[in-house]
Protein backbone atom coordinates (compact mmCIF):
# COMPACT_ATOMS: atom_id res chain seq x y z
CA UNK A 1 0.00 0.00 0.00
CA UNK A 2 1.48 3.36 -1.03
CA UNK A 3 1.94 6.08 1.59
CA UNK A 4 -0.22 9.15 1.43
CA UNK A 5 -0.08 12.55 3.09
CA UNK A 6 -2.78 13.36 5.68
CA UNK A 7 -5.78 14.20 3.63
CA UNK A 8 -8.66 16.57 4.07
CA UNK A 9 -11.14 18.48 1.93
CA UNK A 10 -11.55 22.16 2.52
CA UNK A 11 -14.14 24.36 0.85
CA UNK A 12 -13.84 28.06 1.40
CA UNK A 13 -16.63 30.42 0.31
CA UNK A 14 -17.38 28.23 -2.69
CA UNK A 15 -19.95 29.64 -5.06
CA UNK A 16 -21.07 28.02 -8.29
CA UNK A 17 -23.42 29.90 -10.57
CA UNK A 18 -25.20 28.70 -13.68
CA UNK A 19 -26.19 32.00 -15.25
CA UNK A 20 -28.25 33.85 -12.63
CA UNK A 21 -28.92 30.63 -10.72
CA UNK A 22 -26.68 29.95 -7.71
CA UNK A 23 -26.18 26.20 -7.26
CA UNK A 24 -23.72 26.75 -4.40
CA UNK A 25 -23.76 29.93 -2.40
CA UNK A 26 -20.65 30.71 -0.30
CA UNK A 27 -20.22 27.18 1.04
CA UNK A 28 -17.64 26.62 3.79
CA UNK A 29 -16.87 23.01 4.73
CA UNK A 30 -14.00 21.22 6.41
CA UNK A 31 -13.96 17.46 5.89
CA UNK A 32 -11.08 15.74 7.65
CA UNK A 33 -9.59 12.37 6.74
CA UNK A 34 -11.68 9.45 7.98
CA UNK A 35 -14.99 11.28 7.56
CA UNK A 36 -18.13 9.51 6.42
CA UNK A 37 -20.48 12.31 5.44
CA UNK A 38 -24.06 12.26 4.18
CA UNK A 39 -25.06 15.28 2.10
CA UNK A 40 -28.80 15.82 1.97
CA UNK A 41 -31.23 18.41 0.71
CA UNK A 42 -34.23 18.85 -1.55
CA UNK A 43 -33.92 18.48 -5.32
CA UNK A 44 -31.87 21.37 -6.67
CA UNK A 45 -30.31 22.13 -3.28
CA UNK A 46 -26.80 21.82 -4.75
CA UNK A 47 -25.78 18.30 -3.66
CA UNK A 48 -24.59 17.08 -7.03
CA UNK A 49 -22.87 20.38 -7.78
CA UNK A 50 -21.06 20.13 -4.45
CA UNK A 51 -19.80 16.65 -5.33
CA UNK A 52 -18.83 17.69 -8.85
CA UNK A 53 -16.97 20.70 -7.47
CA UNK A 54 -15.03 18.58 -4.98
CA UNK A 55 -14.24 16.06 -7.71
CA UNK A 56 -12.86 18.86 -9.89
CA UNK A 57 -15.46 18.16 -12.60
CA UNK A 58 -17.10 21.57 -12.02
CA UNK A 59 -14.98 24.67 -11.46
CA UNK A 60 -16.33 27.01 -8.77
CA UNK A 61 -17.33 30.49 -9.91
CA UNK A 62 -15.54 31.84 -6.82
CA UNK A 63 -13.96 30.46 -3.68
CA UNK A 64 -11.57 27.58 -3.35
CA UNK A 65 -11.69 23.80 -3.01
CA UNK A 66 -8.57 22.21 -1.55
CA UNK A 67 -7.72 18.57 -1.22
CA UNK A 68 -4.69 17.71 0.94
CA UNK A 69 -4.01 21.46 0.97
CA UNK A 70 -3.78 21.71 -2.82
CA UNK A 71 -6.17 23.95 -4.75
CA UNK A 72 -8.27 21.77 -7.09
CA UNK A 73 -7.88 24.27 -9.94
CA UNK A 74 -4.16 23.53 -9.91
CA UNK A 75 -4.53 19.84 -9.21
CA UNK A 76 -2.46 17.56 -11.41
CA UNK A 77 -3.25 13.95 -12.29
CA UNK A 78 -1.66 12.67 -9.06
CA UNK A 79 -4.06 14.62 -6.86
CA UNK A 80 -7.05 13.77 -9.05
CA UNK A 81 -6.07 10.12 -8.78
CA UNK A 82 -6.90 10.32 -5.08
CA UNK A 83 -10.57 10.73 -5.96
CA UNK A 84 -13.09 8.08 -6.96
CA UNK A 85 -16.53 9.13 -8.18
CA UNK A 86 -19.75 7.18 -8.57
CA UNK A 87 -22.14 9.46 -10.42
CA UNK A 88 -25.92 9.25 -10.38
CA UNK A 89 -25.79 7.44 -13.73
CA UNK A 90 -23.39 4.52 -13.75
CA UNK A 91 -21.70 5.69 -16.99
CA UNK A 92 -20.74 2.15 -17.96
CA UNK A 93 -20.51 0.99 -21.57
CA UNK A 94 -23.59 -1.20 -21.91
CA UNK A 95 -22.25 -3.21 -24.86
CA UNK A 96 -18.95 -4.06 -23.17
CA UNK A 97 -18.61 -6.77 -20.56
CA UNK A 98 -17.97 -5.90 -16.92
CA UNK A 99 -14.33 -7.01 -17.28
CA UNK A 100 -13.86 -4.89 -20.42
CA UNK A 101 -15.36 -1.85 -18.68
CA UNK A 102 -13.13 -2.30 -15.63
CA UNK A 103 -9.99 -3.01 -17.67
CA UNK A 104 -10.61 0.09 -19.78
CA UNK A 105 -10.82 2.32 -16.71
CA UNK A 106 -7.84 0.63 -15.06
CA UNK A 107 -5.93 1.51 -18.22
CA UNK A 108 -7.12 5.12 -18.11
CA UNK A 109 -6.05 5.34 -14.45
CA UNK A 110 -2.58 4.29 -15.62
CA UNK A 111 -2.41 1.41 -13.14
CA UNK A 112 0.76 -0.65 -13.27
CA UNK A 113 -1.11 -3.95 -13.00
CA UNK A 114 -4.62 -3.38 -14.42
CA UNK A 115 -5.56 -7.06 -14.53
CA UNK A 116 -4.80 -7.57 -10.83
CA UNK A 117 -6.60 -4.33 -9.92
CA UNK A 118 -9.70 -5.51 -11.79
CA UNK A 119 -9.60 -8.87 -10.03
CA UNK A 120 -9.19 -7.23 -6.62
CA UNK A 121 -11.99 -4.69 -7.11
CA UNK A 122 -14.41 -7.20 -8.59
CA UNK A 123 -13.82 -9.66 -5.77
CA UNK A 124 -14.34 -6.92 -3.20
CA UNK A 125 -17.63 -5.88 -4.77
CA UNK A 126 -18.78 -9.43 -5.50
CA UNK A 127 -19.01 -8.92 -9.26
CA UNK A 128 -16.51 -11.65 -10.23
CA UNK A 129 -19.31 -14.04 -11.38
CA UNK A 130 -20.58 -11.44 -13.88
CA UNK A 131 -17.21 -10.31 -15.26
CA UNK A 132 -17.93 -11.81 -18.69
CA UNK A 133 -21.47 -10.56 -18.97
CA UNK A 134 -22.35 -7.42 -20.92
CA UNK A 135 -23.38 -4.54 -18.66
CA UNK A 136 -26.69 -4.25 -20.53
CA UNK A 137 -27.70 -7.66 -19.12
CA UNK A 138 -27.18 -6.64 -15.48
CA UNK A 139 -29.70 -5.41 -12.92
CA UNK A 140 -29.50 -1.84 -11.60
CA UNK A 141 -28.03 -3.09 -8.30
CA UNK A 142 -25.28 -5.06 -10.00
CA UNK A 143 -24.48 -2.15 -12.29
CA UNK A 144 -24.15 0.03 -9.22
CA UNK A 145 -21.70 -2.50 -7.77
CA UNK A 146 -19.71 -2.46 -11.00
CA UNK A 147 -19.63 1.36 -10.92
CA UNK A 148 -18.33 1.16 -7.35
CA UNK A 149 -15.73 -1.42 -8.38
CA UNK A 150 -14.61 0.96 -11.11
CA UNK A 151 -14.33 3.83 -8.61
CA UNK A 152 -12.24 1.62 -6.30
CA UNK A 153 -9.85 0.32 -8.96
CA UNK A 154 -7.17 2.83 -7.99
CA UNK A 155 -7.90 2.62 -4.25
CA UNK A 156 -8.98 6.28 -3.93
CA UNK A 157 -8.58 8.17 -0.67
CA UNK A 158 -11.70 10.23 -1.39
CA UNK A 159 -14.86 8.44 -2.49
CA UNK A 160 -17.75 10.57 -3.75
CA UNK A 161 -21.12 8.92 -4.40
CA UNK A 162 -24.08 10.73 -5.89
CA UNK A 163 -27.39 9.18 -4.82
CA UNK A 164 -26.08 5.62 -5.05
CA UNK A 165 -29.31 4.12 -3.66
CA UNK A 166 -31.49 5.28 -6.53
CA UNK A 167 -33.32 2.35 -8.12
CA UNK A 168 -32.00 -0.26 -5.70
CA UNK A 169 -34.32 -2.73 -3.99
CA UNK A 170 -34.12 -3.16 -0.21
CA UNK A 171 -31.66 -6.07 -0.36
CA UNK A 172 -29.31 -4.29 -2.75
CA UNK A 173 -29.58 -1.07 -0.70
CA UNK A 174 -28.75 -2.90 2.54
CA UNK A 175 -25.79 -4.55 0.87
CA UNK A 176 -24.60 -1.14 -0.41
CA UNK A 177 -24.91 0.32 3.11
CA UNK A 178 -22.72 -2.50 4.47
CA UNK A 179 -20.21 -1.89 1.75
CA UNK A 180 -20.04 1.86 2.44
CA UNK A 181 -19.51 1.14 6.14
CA UNK A 182 -16.63 -1.12 5.18
CA UNK A 183 -15.16 1.49 2.85
CA UNK A 184 -15.36 4.30 5.40
CA UNK A 185 -11.96 3.60 6.94
CA UNK A 186 -9.93 6.14 8.96
CA UNK A 187 -7.71 6.63 5.87
CA UNK A 188 -10.55 7.47 3.51
CA UNK A 189 -13.15 10.20 3.10
CA UNK A 190 -16.55 8.96 1.96
CA UNK A 191 -19.08 11.57 0.88
CA UNK A 192 -22.51 10.38 -0.19
CA UNK A 193 -25.56 12.34 -1.31
CA UNK A 194 -28.85 10.89 -0.11
CA UNK A 195 -32.57 11.53 -0.03
CA UNK A 196 -33.48 9.01 2.66
CA UNK A 197 -32.99 10.39 6.17
CA UNK A 198 -33.21 6.91 7.73
CA UNK A 199 -30.30 5.73 5.62
CA UNK A 200 -28.34 8.86 6.51
CA UNK A 201 -28.77 8.08 10.19
CA UNK A 202 -27.73 4.44 9.75
CA UNK A 203 -24.16 4.70 8.48
CA UNK A 204 -22.64 8.15 8.01
CA UNK A 205 -21.13 9.92 11.01
CA UNK A 206 -21.87 13.46 9.87
CA UNK A 207 -24.79 15.12 8.13
CA UNK A 208 -24.56 18.19 5.92
CA UNK A 209 -27.85 19.61 4.71
CA UNK A 210 -27.89 21.99 1.77
CA UNK A 211 -30.74 24.36 1.15
CA UNK A 212 -30.73 26.74 -1.82
CA UNK A 213 -27.01 26.15 -2.28
CA UNK A 214 -26.16 27.04 1.33
CA UNK A 215 -25.18 24.84 4.25
CA UNK A 216 -28.33 24.84 6.37
CA UNK A 217 -27.20 22.18 8.84
CA UNK A 218 -23.84 20.58 9.57
CA UNK A 219 -23.91 18.18 12.50
CA UNK A 220 -22.30 14.98 13.70
CA UNK A 221 -24.67 12.03 13.73
CA UNK A 222 -24.53 10.59 17.22
CA UNK A 223 -27.13 9.34 19.67
CA UNK A 224 -29.47 12.21 18.76
CA UNK A 225 -30.43 10.79 15.39
CA UNK A 226 -34.16 11.33 15.97
CA UNK A 227 -33.62 15.04 16.74
CA UNK A 228 -31.39 15.41 13.70
CA UNK A 229 -33.92 13.66 11.46
CA UNK A 230 -36.66 15.96 12.82
CA UNK A 231 -34.51 19.06 12.19
CA UNK A 232 -33.81 17.86 8.66
CA UNK A 233 -37.48 17.27 7.93
CA UNK A 234 -38.26 20.72 9.34
CA UNK A 235 -35.75 22.26 6.93
CA UNK A 236 -37.31 20.36 4.05
CA UNK A 237 -40.79 21.61 4.99
CA UNK A 238 -39.48 25.20 5.03
CA UNK A 239 -37.98 24.61 1.59
CA UNK A 240 -41.30 23.34 0.23
CA UNK A 241 -43.16 26.40 1.63
CA UNK A 242 -40.67 28.78 -0.03
CA UNK B 1 3.54 12.02 -24.19
CA UNK B 2 1.15 11.50 -21.28
CA UNK B 3 -1.81 11.66 -23.68
CA UNK B 4 -0.70 8.69 -25.77
CA UNK B 5 -1.56 5.88 -23.34
CA UNK B 6 -5.11 7.17 -22.61
CA UNK B 7 -5.62 7.78 -26.35
CA UNK B 8 -4.64 4.17 -27.08
CA UNK B 9 -6.98 2.88 -24.34
CA UNK B 10 -9.81 4.96 -25.82
CA UNK B 11 -9.11 3.72 -29.34
CA UNK B 12 -9.01 0.13 -28.08
CA UNK B 13 -12.32 0.58 -26.29
CA UNK B 14 -13.97 2.20 -29.34
CA UNK B 15 -12.74 -0.57 -31.64
CA UNK B 16 -14.00 -3.22 -29.25
CA UNK B 17 -17.40 -1.52 -29.06
CA UNK B 18 -17.51 -1.26 -32.84
CA UNK B 19 -16.65 -4.94 -33.28
CA UNK B 20 -19.65 -5.77 -31.10
CA UNK B 21 -22.26 -3.31 -32.30
CA UNK B 22 -21.18 -2.44 -35.91
CA UNK B 23 -22.99 0.86 -35.42
CA UNK B 24 -20.47 3.07 -37.20
CA UNK B 25 -19.64 0.56 -39.96
CA UNK B 26 -23.33 0.26 -40.84
CA UNK B 27 -24.06 3.99 -40.88
CA UNK B 28 -20.82 4.99 -42.63
CA UNK B 29 -21.25 2.15 -45.14
CA UNK B 30 -24.73 3.36 -46.02
CA UNK B 31 -23.44 6.94 -46.35
CA UNK B 32 -20.62 5.83 -48.67
CA UNK B 33 -23.06 3.90 -50.85
CA UNK B 34 -25.34 6.95 -50.99
CA UNK B 35 -22.47 9.24 -52.05
CA UNK B 36 -21.30 6.82 -54.74
CA UNK B 37 -24.80 6.42 -56.20
CA UNK B 38 -25.49 10.18 -56.10
CA UNK B 39 -22.12 10.97 -57.64
CA UNK B 40 -22.54 8.39 -60.41
CA UNK B 41 -25.80 10.06 -61.48
CA UNK B 42 -24.65 13.65 -60.92
CA UNK B 43 -21.31 13.67 -62.73
CA UNK B 44 -20.77 13.18 -66.45
CA UNK B 45 -19.00 9.93 -67.26
CA UNK B 46 -17.59 11.06 -70.58
CA UNK B 47 -17.06 14.02 -72.86
CA UNK B 48 -15.48 17.41 -72.22
CA UNK B 49 -16.98 18.01 -68.75
CA UNK B 50 -15.25 15.02 -67.19
CA UNK B 51 -11.88 16.68 -66.55
CA UNK B 52 -13.51 19.82 -65.22
CA UNK B 53 -15.58 17.91 -62.70
CA UNK B 54 -12.61 15.75 -61.58
CA UNK B 55 -10.78 18.72 -60.10
CA UNK B 56 -13.84 19.77 -58.14
CA UNK B 57 -14.41 16.27 -56.79
CA UNK B 58 -10.81 16.00 -55.60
Amino acid sequence: MRERPALGISLEQVTKAFGAQLALDHVDLEIPQGSFVAVMGANGAGKTTLLRTIAGIAVPTSGSVRIAGVEMRRAGPRLRALIGVVAHETMLYADLTVAENLRFHAGLFGLAHPREAVERASERLGVTPVLDRPVRALSRGTRQRVALARALLHDPAVLLLDEPYTGLDEAAAASLSELLEELATPERIVLVTLHDVVRAMAGPRRLVVLSGGRVALDTPIDGRSEDIAETYLGLLRQEVRR
Amino acid sequence: MSWLAPALWLARKDLRLEMKTRDVVASVGLFVLLVVVTASFAFPTGGAGREGVAAGVL
